[in-house]
């Protein structure tokens, strides 16, 4: 059974899809069957794997099961990750999804046939509070939450927390920062408050803003494979050292859901 | 998805491209040349599996492939240089849709290896189709390496199975049937004496007495006198193997054994595995010293080349010699078969252990007549299930049967163990032992009941009668 981790933020421009990418690759590189659903319609996961961006039938041919989602998939050109692609469609997937009786349950039913295959499933979600955030939430076991150290971005974690928690079988939700600059003090001062707020489910690596992160679009890979021994790809590895830690570790139900 | 092709002489890697006719781009080729060594059980295990083990140092033998093997050792079967040259084929994205490698091992035929990735399966079929590439390889690297350093690719295993016609001449068949048991045996002749793993004395000792049920059970066949000389030869290999094998079976159960009392037990009995490996090192010594002696290689020489010169032989003395091997064969079935019925019935609870004994040898040898000529000279599907009530049965006469052996060898053993330090201990664990192994023996026997009529019910003679009868 396949566990499902959603990389989430009401927010776009946060590192959802930097996040994504590199901790899809570092599951797979560990030795996990791993598959990353570009569920964005801007298809950044999917251009940076260099793969179309292109489901056949489109996205609602996908969602109501007539194209097997299994044959969608595509390998990267990385052992044991796959891909599934983003398509232009999804920006309708809000409209495709209210069609049915239980939507929120549809993205789970559409990825039920894959769980025997893969040992982990990212998604990679646009940024938006809608039905499909809904539809995410009641599919993916974890929400892996990036936050720029910044004031807004902590009322979007609570927002965010808030709403995980109204269904009672909800994901866990993780966090973690991104894009952190060290040198400016506002960056200090919230991840030090936030720490302190939430630092059970506050994950310990930070990700900092760097250039290495920006070139994964020229480079077309995960900065974990084109520059491993960069900072950023450190703190990539033990962001996913520390997220796979606590994955395993029971759940508190005061504290993490 | 790999798929891998013989390439032609003179394929290089830096013409794909060409080939590909702007289809695809080839990325940079990476070259690195190894050389690796195939390993597999004696019986092909992993690649029974579907597992290739190719490395250039033991260590890096995965643990999945040591798990497969289990008791067998994993044998270097062949060695080979491989210079490999790896490439990616990438479309017009830069992505790799299909990994090329082309394989050069030395002194074999080199190979093209294509690995498409999920979700590019046309750009897999184009590449084949510019390429030229149709039929696949015949057989795979690794089987070509072994097969090239004179081994048997698909491993050497003790179910020996020889395709037979019911009208072909019973001594033919015989032979056929003998000389297929006998390269088993000489198969495994070696890894016996070099003590590879113990299935290799197993699997030896397996032929030699599948090889005499048949000379017991097919007398018309071979003269007498050399029916007579042949059977105590074969008696006499099984004779010398026999010790070292039955402290196999005590060392490789001994955990098992253990298991049948409280806890601590198996540290308790320590000594006793002591005793054993010791036994059984003098036991393997006189085996090894027998199995190289002049007896065994007169054997070695003289009973395939009898086999070799059986059909050529005077038909006199051999009134079943000229008869088809699918009549003689069901009657032998079927006499084997009543007389284990007649001998089962007559067993009451409290019969002496060797009369169940008995039985069991009888059923070994109905289950190798089963085997060799039930299946192949009749419908597989009816005699599976009979060779499968056979085995339930034969399975409780076993552990009768080898529970009586493990108390006697307990007892004879007990001495030797009171002489070595923590003896004394383990003598206590042991006596506890031989009452456990006594209670296992007595549960065996009431289990036989159930198990027999199974076997030897109405239903199962007839369908004997109508399988077998000619």
């Amino acid at each position: 059974m396949a566990t499902i981790l959603a990389t989430y933020n009401i927010k776009g421009g946060v590192g959802k899809t930097s996040a994504a990418v590199n901790l899809a690759y570092l599951a797979a590189r560990e030795g996990a069957r791993t598959l990353l659903w570009d569920l964005d319609p801007q298809g950044a996961s999917t251009y940076l794997f260099r793969v179309r961006p292109r489901i056949h039938g489109g996205s609602e041919d996908l969602i109501h099961r007539r194209t097997p989602v299994a044959d969608q998939i595509k390998a990267t050109d990385h052992d044991r990750l796959d891909l599934l692609p983003a398509d232009f469609s999804l920006r309708h997937l809000d409209l495709a999804l209210d069609a049915f009786k239980r939507p929120t349950r549809r993205l789970a039913k559409v990825l039920e046939p894959l769980h025997e295959d893969y040992d982990l499933i990212v998604l990679d979600c646009p940024p938006s509070a809608s039905l499909v955030s809904e539809s995410i939430f009641d599919t993916a076991d974890a929400l892996l939450v990036p936050i720029i150290p910044a004031m807004l971005s902590s009322r979007t974690f609570d927002q965010l927390a808030d709403l995980a928690r109204e269904g009672a079988t909800g994901p866990r939700v993780f966090a973690f920062f991104s894009m952190v600059d060290v040198r400016k003090p506002m960056h200090r001062e919230v991840m030090a408050r936030l720490r302190g707020v939430h630092h059970l489910s506050m994950l310990g690596a930070a990700i900092p803003a760097s250039d290495d992160v920006e070139a994964m679009g020229e480079e077309r890979d995960p900065v974990s494979a084109f520059a491993p021994a960069s900072v950023a790809a450190m703190a990539y590895e033990a962001l996913w050292w520390d997220l796979r830690r606590r994955l395993a570790a029971p759940v508190s139900p005061t504290l993490s859901r | 998805m790999i798929r891998e092709y013989l390439a032609d002489e003179g394929f290089r890697l830096d013409g794909v491209e060409a080939a590909l006719d702007g289809l695809l781009r080839l990325g940079p080729v990476r070259t690195h040349t190894r050389e690796l060594t195939f390993y597999d059980t004696f019986d092909a295990l992993l690649r029974e599996a579907g597992m290739t083990v190719a490395v250039s140092d033991p260590d890096e033998i995965p643990a999945a492939a040591r798990e497969l093997a289990g008791v067998r050792a994993l044998l270097p079967l062949a060695r080979v240089s491989v210079t490999t040259q790896t490439a990616a084929l990438l479309d017009e994205l830069d992505k790799t849709v299909v990994r090329l490698e082309l394989l050069t091992p030395r002194g074999l035929a080199p190979r093209i290896r294509l690995e498409g990735l999920r979700g590019y399966e046309d750009e897999l079929a184009r590449v084949e189709a510019a390429l030229g590439l149709e039929a696949p390889a015949p057989e795979c690297l690794r089987d070509e390496a072994v097969r090239a350093a004179g081994g048997h690719p698909r491993g050497v295993s003790a179910k020996v199975t020889v395709a037979l016609a019911p009208e072909t001449r019973a001594d033919a068949a015989i032979v056929a049937v003998l000389g297929a048991l006998w390269t088993v045996v000489e198969a495994n002749w070696e890894g016996t004496v070099d003590d590879l793993d113990a299935e290799f004395l197993h699997d030896l000792r397996v032929c030699v007495r599948k090889t005499r049920a048949v000379l017991k059970e097919f007398p018309g066949v071979l003269p007498p006198a050399l029916r007579a000389l042949w059977r105590a030869e074969l008696k006499w290999l099984q004779l010398i193997t026999g010790d070292t094998r039955d402290l196999d079976v005590m060392l490789e159960d001994f955990t098992a054994l253990a298991g049948l009392l409280d806890g601590g037990a198996l540290e308790a009995l320590e000594p006793l595995r002591r005793v054993l490996i010791q036994r059984r090192a003098t036991a393997r010594r006189l085996m090894v010293r027998d199995l190289r002696g002049e007896r065994a290689q007169t054997l070695r020489t003289g009973w395939p080349e009898l086999l070799g010169a059986l059909e050529r032989l005077p038909g006199d003395d051999r009134p079943d010699a000229s008869g088809t091997i699918g009549a003689l064969a069901g009657e032998r079935i079927l006499t084997v078969h009543r007389r284990m019925v007649k001998m089962g019935r007559a067993l009451e609870p409290d019969s002496p252990a060797e009369d169940y004994h008995e039985l069991r040898k009888q059923g070994k040898e109905l289950r190798y007549l089963l085997e060799l000529f039930g299946m192949p000279l009749h419908d597989a599907t009816v005699v599976k299930p009979m060779v499968k009530a056979l085995k339930e049965l034969q399975d409780v006469l076993g552990r009768h049967q080898d529970r009586e052996v493990q108390a006697l060898t307990l007892r004879r053993l007990s001495g030797a163990v009171a002489a070595v330090p923590d003896g004394p201990d383990a003598l206590l664990a042991m006596g506890a032992l031989v009452q456990a192994l006594g209670a296992d023996e007595r549960a065996a026997r009431r289990e036989f009941g159930d198990v027999f009529r199974a076997f030897a019910s109405a239903e199962q003679r007839a369908l004997a009668r109508r399988t077998f009868r000619s």
